[in-house]
C-alpha cells in the first residue's frame, strides 16, 4: 500500500453527488504515515473496557465481532470473483479507513491550510476527440 | 416517333410488382401511356408494372453512404475521446478537499464518542469515497494493481459565510459540479505473493480474548506492507 497526497479536480454529478471523475490531477507528493499512525487508530476503536458490566453491548465489541467476521469469513475465490476481490477489497477498506476520516476536513473543522480548494464549478460535460502523437 | 430505349441492367431484371427507385426508370415514366402518379406500367418491358419508390429513398441511401464513409474515417483513426466540462458559474469556497490523518485526535476527549462508530458507518462503503485512477508506483502494471482518489467528499465543502447556497435555480443546465483543484489522497494497493518477515513488532493484536483480529503493518520505503488474519495482505 502506497499513500500520497494530490491536488486534482473532481466532478460529481450534480444530481445524485457521485464521482464521475478526476481530472487535472498533480504529480504526487509522498506522506509520511508511520504503521504506528495506523495502530494508534486502531487501538482506539477496538478497545472494549472488560472492566465494564455492560461491555457485551457496547459499540467497540460489536464493532469487533463484526468485523472479525468480515475480514475473516467468505469471499473467497469463485466464479464471480476469481481473483478473490471480496476479501482484498475488505483489507483495501480497512486500511483507507483511518486515512479518509480521521483528519480535520472530514472531521468539519475549518482548517488553516492555504491550499485546500477554493472554487466549486458548476459546469456542462462534453467530449473532445483527439488523436494521441504517432509512435515511431 | 418513338425513340429508341436504353434500358440499364437493373431495369430488365425487374419482376412483376418489384420496387425499385424511380430514377431508375426515369425514361418509363416520361414515355409510356397511361402513366399514373406513383405507378408505372411497363408491359413492353414484358414486366406488368413497376410502382415507385419515393425520392427519400435516394436520399437515405446518400445519408448513410456518407454515414458510413464518416464512420470508416473515424473507427480507421486512432481516435479517443475524452470527456471535458465547461464551467458556467463558479461559486467561492472556504476550503475543500481532505487534509492529512491527525493522529492526536486520539487525544480529544470527545473522539471515544464517535470514533468507533465513525469508523463502523463509513467502513463498508469506503470504496464508494473514492475514484478508480491510473496506479503510479506498482512495480508491475500488469498484477493485481489498484490506485483509487479519495477527494473527500461534496458535504465536506464549507463556504464563506454568508454567501447563498447553489441551488437548482443556479445553471440548470449544468449537470455536473466540479470540485476545483482540492488536496486529495491517492493509495495505491499491489498484491504481494510471498509472506513477508514480520517481526513483532510489526503486528499488534486487537480485542479480547475471546475475539480479537491481528493486523500487521511494515513499513518499506515509502509503502506498506499490511495484512491481517488470515492471508490477507498488501
Amino acid at each position: 500500500m502506497t499513500v500520497s497526497k494530490r491536488y486534482a479536480s473532481t466532478v460529481f454529478d450534480r444530481t445524485n453527488q457521485t464521482i464521475i471523475d478526476v481530472i487535472d490531477m498533480s504529480p504526487p507528493q509522498p506522506v509520511t504515515y508511520t504503521p504506528q499512525d495506523f495502530f494508534a487508530f486502531y487501538e482506539y476503536i477496538f478497545k472494549v473496557d472488560l472492566n465494564s458490566t455492560d461491555f457485551s453491548t457496547s459499540t467497540p465489541y460489536s464493532f469487533l465481532l463484526t468485523i472479525v467476521s468480515y475480514l475473516q469469513n467468505s469471499g473467497e475465490t469463485n466464479e464471480l470473483e476469481p481473483l478473490g476481490g471480496f476479501p482484498q477489497k475488505r483489507l483495501q477498506e480497512f486500511l483507507a479507513t483511518p486515512i479518509v476520516i480521521y483528519n480535520e476536513a472530514w472531521l468539519g473543522n475549518t482548517v488553516s491550510d492555504p491550499d485546500m480548494g477554493k472554487t466549486l464549478s458548476l459546469a456542462i460535460p462534453s467530449y473532445a476527440v483527439f488523436s494521441p502523437p504517432a509512435q515511431i | 416517333m418513338q425513340r429508341k430505349r436504353k434500358f440499364s441492367l437493373d431495369v430488365s431484371r425487374i419482376g412483376a410488382g418489384d420496387w425499385i427507385a424511380w430514377y431508375n426508370v426515369s425514361v418509363l415514366r416520361s414515355e409510356l401511356p397511361g402513366y399514373q402518379d406513383g405507378q408505372e406500367w411497363t408491359s413492353r418491358l414484358g414486366n406488368s408494372k413497376v410502382n415507385l419508390v419515393r425520392y427519400v429513398d435516394s436520399k437515405r441511401r446518400l445519408g448513410l453512404t456518407l454515414i458510413r464513409a464518416i464512420l470508416g474515417v473515424l473507427l480507421l483513426s486512432n481516435v479517443n475521446f475524452r470527456a471535458t466540462y465547461r464551467d458556467v458559474q463558479d461559486f467561492p469556497l472556504l476550503q475543500a478537499g481532505l487534509t492529512a490523518m491527525n493522529t492526536s485526535l486520539v487525544n480529544d476527549p470527545n473522539f471515544q464518542y464517535f470514533a468507533t462508530g465513525n469508523f463502523w458507518w463509513h467502513f463498508p462503503s469506503m470504496m464508494s469515497y473514492a475514484y478508480p485512477v491510473t496506479p503510479l508506483t506498482c512495480s508491475d502494471l500488469s498484477s493485481d494493481c489498484q490506485a483509487f482518489y479519495f477527494p473527500g467528499q461534496l458535504s465536506l465543502i464549507q463556504f464563506p459565510s454568508g454567501e447563498p447556497p447553489v441551488t437548482k435555480a443556479d445553471s440548470p443546465s449544468a449537470t455536473t459540479l466540479i470540485e476545483k483543484d482540492a488536496p486529495g489522497y491517492q493509495i495505491e494497493f499491489e498484491a504481494i505473493d510471498s509472506v513477508p518477515n514480520f517481526d513483532l513488532a510489526d503486528c499488534r493484536v486487537f480485542g479480547i480474548p475471546i475475539v480479537a483480529v491481528q493486523v500487521c503493518l511494515k513499513e518499506t520505503n515509502d509503502s506498506f506492507i499490511a495484512g491481517t488474519l488470515p492471508n490477507r495482505r498488501y
